[in-house]
Order: structure tokens, then sequence, then C-alpha cells
């Protein structure tokens, strides 16, 4: 096992704080559209 | 398990962020800002420093004083630690680190063309922030109340490629020569195929192959990030790749403008294949300008190529999606629709979706370029002065090529730049520095009069430019030299192969079909 695959913590992964991947999917999702949603809105 | 450290890290890195912002704010280190030519970051050093400044401050107090709890709070909160080091180490890489190695550099002068030495390299924010993160976890080691947040750095990439999507338009492939659209496109897709051929024959793993097609195959950085989540690659393949990449440009951006000059390529032989065979944009644009220093047609026609390939990102983002899932899945009559539906990277829908509003114009006139676009419809005052027409009608008969005779007569007749082309002609003009200073500068305005840039797409780039920045400087604290060694240098060979092969391949179709128009 290579370490970054060492499992340090109890929740999520080496390389994500989310439960799953696609959980992580959702939130960039998420974030990006109230990003382009701010930027459609407040920027002029 | 508790994930909250009582550790004043936070809290410092909270109060040398506010101080800086205040210094910038209060014009205390102008000289400094002067000396590393970074006045167009100062909105953001003031505004960035002052919001996440605070948000450091009050979360860092809570977590050197509140009593904490197993839990969502102690959990995602304690992750603001290792989120701050990485942004404040992407603050330090990007506003004056990498301006003071660009300041060494320029100060060595032009060594391609007008390129200089960390233009070259490649040596910008992105790959100083990546080493800097590998600098930190290999000699110093990522401290333990950041490692819970070091952990987001994928996020931030996921996001800034969601939003990536938002730069590019179809309007803007449809303008593209055919010429360019059919070379690089057979180009960007054989090299993607050659290069999972090669990884799959070669026993690599798929995240590795996957991540090196993209990088291989369309251009450099952005294709690397993109794919990366989708193929699942590890930060070592990354690095790999966007090292490969690199060091591969470089040697080409030396290596072209030779071979083209002992072939005597045309300008717009020379752009193709440079816009075909080298991978990054700025080392295209180098290798471009290199080879014809004096004028802007070699760097036009490599754009145009460039830019083509660019946009063939989303393509291969979901080829790469449906060709990682089938092979995680090992079984070849695998039903790609019910597997691509449950495993598909969510991301790469939201980046198709930003890349389809973009191209509906919502975000900037449909047929921008990274936000750029042309537009000739100026208010008088823009318009040239009687002064000015009457500077350029006295260097009128400097001018030689009939093309860019005819562009500076219809300036001087309508006072105004008519056209893209004449703009790209007069742009040109400009570069071969054929006309006075004060005439150059009067060019110039005008091309700046017809050429703007939507502030939304600007805002977009700014979050992009952060997004990835934080991203990568949190992925580079993830390759240890361990991890390094274990990838072994199977990509190097297989991204060497695969890069020579595209640049003779392309050559010899550049020689055998491209004239001197498109």
């Amino acid at each position: 096992m290579s370490e970054e695959e060492k499992p340090k913590f109890l929740r999520g992964s080496a390389l994500s704080l989310f439960k799953t991947d696609r959980h992580e999917d959702w939130i960039a999702l998420v974030l990006s559209i109230l990003i382009a949603l701010g930027v459609y809105f407040l920027v002029d | 398990m508790i994930y909250t450290h009582k550790h004043p890290a936070l809290l410092i890195m909270g109060i040398i962020m506010l101080s800086l912002g205040v210094l910038a704010d209060f014009s205390l280190m102008d000289s400094v800002i002067k000396y590393l030519h970074i006045q167009k970051y100062f909105g953001e050093i003031v505004s960035l420093s002052y919001f996440f400044g605070g948000i450091a401050v009050v979360v860092g107090l809570w977590h050197l004083f509140a009593e904490h709890k197993i839990g969502h709070l102690d959990y995602y909160l304690s992750s603001v630690a290792g989120a701050t080091f990485i942004l404040f180490i992407a603050m330090i890489v990007r506003w004056f680190i990498a301006p003071l190695v660009a300041v060494w550099s320029k100060s060595l002068g032009p060594i391609m063309g007008a390129k200089y030495l960390h233009e070259v390299l490649g040596l910008n924010y992105i790959v100083l922030g990546i080493l800097t993160g590998i600098i930190v976890v290999n000699f110093f080691k990522v401290p333990a109340w950041a490692e819970n947040g070091v952990r987001l750095s994928r996020l931030g990439l996921k996001t800034g490629v969601v939003l990536l999507g938002t730069l590019y338009s179809l309007a803007e492939l449809q303008q593209l020569g055919s010429l360019s659209i059919l070379m690089v496109g057979f180009f960007v897709l054989g090299s993607v195929g050659l290069v999972l051929w090669m990884a799959s024959r070669r026993k690599i793993s798929n995240s590795m192959g996957g991540v090196l097609s993209a990088g291989m195959g369309v251009c450099g950085v952005s294709a690397t990030v993109a794919a990366a989540p989708v193929v699942q690659a590890k930060s070592v393949e990354i690095a790999y790749t966007i090292g490969t990449i690199l060091l591969w440009g470089v040697g080409c951006m030396f290596l072209f403008p030779i071979v083209g000059n002992i072939l005597d390529l045309g300008y717009v032989q020379f752009g193709a294949w440079a816009g075909t065979g080298i991978l990054n944009s700025a080392q295209v644009a180098g290798a471009a300008l290199a080879y014809q220093p004096d004028g802007i047609e070699t760097l036009k026609v490599a754009e145009i190529f460039n830019i083509t390939r660019v946009l063939v990102l989303p393509i291969i983002v979901v080829w790469l999606a449906v060709w990682y899932v089938k092979r995680e899945e090992d079984a070849p009559d695998v039903n790609v629709a019910k597997v691509a539906f449950q495993k598909f990277p969510i991301f790469v829908l939201g980046f198709l979706l930003m890349f389809a509003l973009s191209s509906t114009g919502i975000f900037s006139p449909a047929h921008h370029y990274k936000g750029k676009y042309f537009d000739n419809n100026i208010p008088a005052e823009k318009l040239l002065t009687a002064d000015a027409v009457a500077t350029l009608k006295t260097e009128l008969d400097k001018v030689q090529v009939a093309a860019q005779k005819e562009s500076l007569n219809r300036l001087i007749e309508n006072k105004k730049v008519m056209s893209i082309e004449d703009d790209d002609n007069l742009r040109g003009l400009v570069n071969a520095k054929i006309l006075s200073q004060k005439a150059n500068h009067i060019l110039k305005q005008a091309h700046k009069s017809v050429r703007h840039t939507a502030k939304k797409i600007k805002k977009f780039r700014q979050f992009i430019t952060w997004l990835f920045a934080f991203g990568l400087v949190g992925l580079g604290m993830q390759i240890t030299f361990a991890s390094i060694k274990q990838a072994g240098g199977q990509p190097l060979v297989i991204g060497g192969v695969v890069g020579t092969l595209k640049a003779v391949l392309s050559l010899i179709v550049v020689l055998l079909f491209v004239r001197e128009t498109i």
C-alpha cells in the first residue's frame, strides 16, 4: 500500500474529506453553480 | 475521533493575511508591488487577504478556545486550518514568488523570440505551487493540524474544472478553419488513443494512462487537471503528467524553430505544426514567436490550432469518463449506459453545462474565446483623432505588405478597426516595427478600442485561477518522493514516444497538405 493510500482518517478517504467521489462531485457542482449565479447576478 | 487541533497556527495565519491586506490597502507595500510588477493583483491582495484572513481569525479562535466534540461541526471546521494553510502558500506563490522569478528571468533578457526563461520553462504560479507543495511535504512534513484540510484540494480542482466550461463557446469552434479542426481532431484523438493503448500494453494503471492521454493529447495543465478526477488519478500521476508535458514542451520550443528553418517552412505551415505538435499554450506561442520574431502570422495560425485543440477538451473528458468506467468494471460486456449512469463523474456534466451556458452567450457575446471578443461599435470619443489620422497617413508609404496597407487604409478612412482580420493585420504591422513609435501607439490604442474582455468571464477566470492554485498546492502536498519512485519512469517513456510520433506525423501532414493559406 502506498503512502498516500494509508488510512489516516476515520471518515472520507486519503484524498478526500467526503464519503464518496460522487458526494464530492455534487459538492463541487453545487459550489460552482453558486459561484456562477453570484457572477451572473453581481458582476456587471 | 476529534479532528480539531488546539493549535494557534490558523489564528496566526489569519493575522498575517489581515496584515497583508492592511499593508496593501494603506499603500505600505507600494515599493514591493512596483518592484514585482504585481499592480494587477492589487485588488485581490486586498480583498482575499481581508476575506480569508477574517475567516481564519474567527475559526482560529474557535479552534483554540472552544470545547470540541465528535461530530460534523468538528470534522468540517477542523479542515479550515489545512485549507487556509494551502491557500496561504498559494497566495505567497502567486503574489510574490512567481512574480519574483519573473523579475529575475526578465533581467536575463529574452531567450526565445520575445519569450523569457520563466516562460520557456513554464515557471508560473501553477508549477511553482506544486513544487512548493512537494517541498513542504518532503522536507518539512504537512503539520498534523493541517492534514484534514489538505484533503479539500481535490474539491477545489473539481470546482475549477466545472467553471472552466465557461471560458469556451461553441461559436468559437464553428469559426475555426476546417483544416485546423480536421488536423487537430485527428492528432488529439490519435494521441489520446495511442497513450491509452500503450499504457494498457505496458501495464500502467488506468488512472495514469487516462491522465497522461489527456495531457499529451489536448494541451498541458488544464486538460490534465480536468481529466484527473475523471480517471481518479493520484497526485503523483498528475504531477508526472504535468512534468512530462512541460519537459517535452521545452525541448520542442528549441527544436521546432530549428527544424522549421532547415525545412524552410512557411509561416502558416510552421504555425500549424507548432499548434499541433507542442502541448503547452505558452510554449506554442514561444516557438511561433521564435520562428517569426518580427510578425504575427505564425503566432496567429498557431493560436488557431491551439484553440481548436483546447476546444476538443469536452469530448476527451467524456470519452475518458466512459473509458475509465468501462475499464474499471473489468467486464467486456459491461452495460456502458448503466454503469456510466451509476459512476459517471457528475462534475463533468457540470463542465458541459457551463460550456453550453457559455455558448448561449449569457456570460459574454457568444463568439467569445476565454472572455475576449471583437466589437467595433464604439463611442465617438474612442475613434481616431484628426491628429492620429494625419500621423498614420504620413507613414502609409512605409507599409509594403498589401493586406496590412489595405487594413491601415480602412482604419484611416473609418477611424476605427473594421474587422477581426484588419485587427490581426494591424497587430502584425505593429509587431514588424516598421512604423514610428507614435504610429504604433495609435495602432495599439485602436486595437484596444475594439477588443473587449467580458467582465463576467474575467471574474470566472479569477475563480478558476484560485481554485486551481489551491488544488494544485494541496496536490503537491500529497506527492512524496517515495510515491514518485513507485510511479517509475514508464509515463515519461510513453509521453516521449507519443509526443515524438505526433510531432513527426504532424510535420509530414503539414508538408503534404498545408499551403500558405487556411
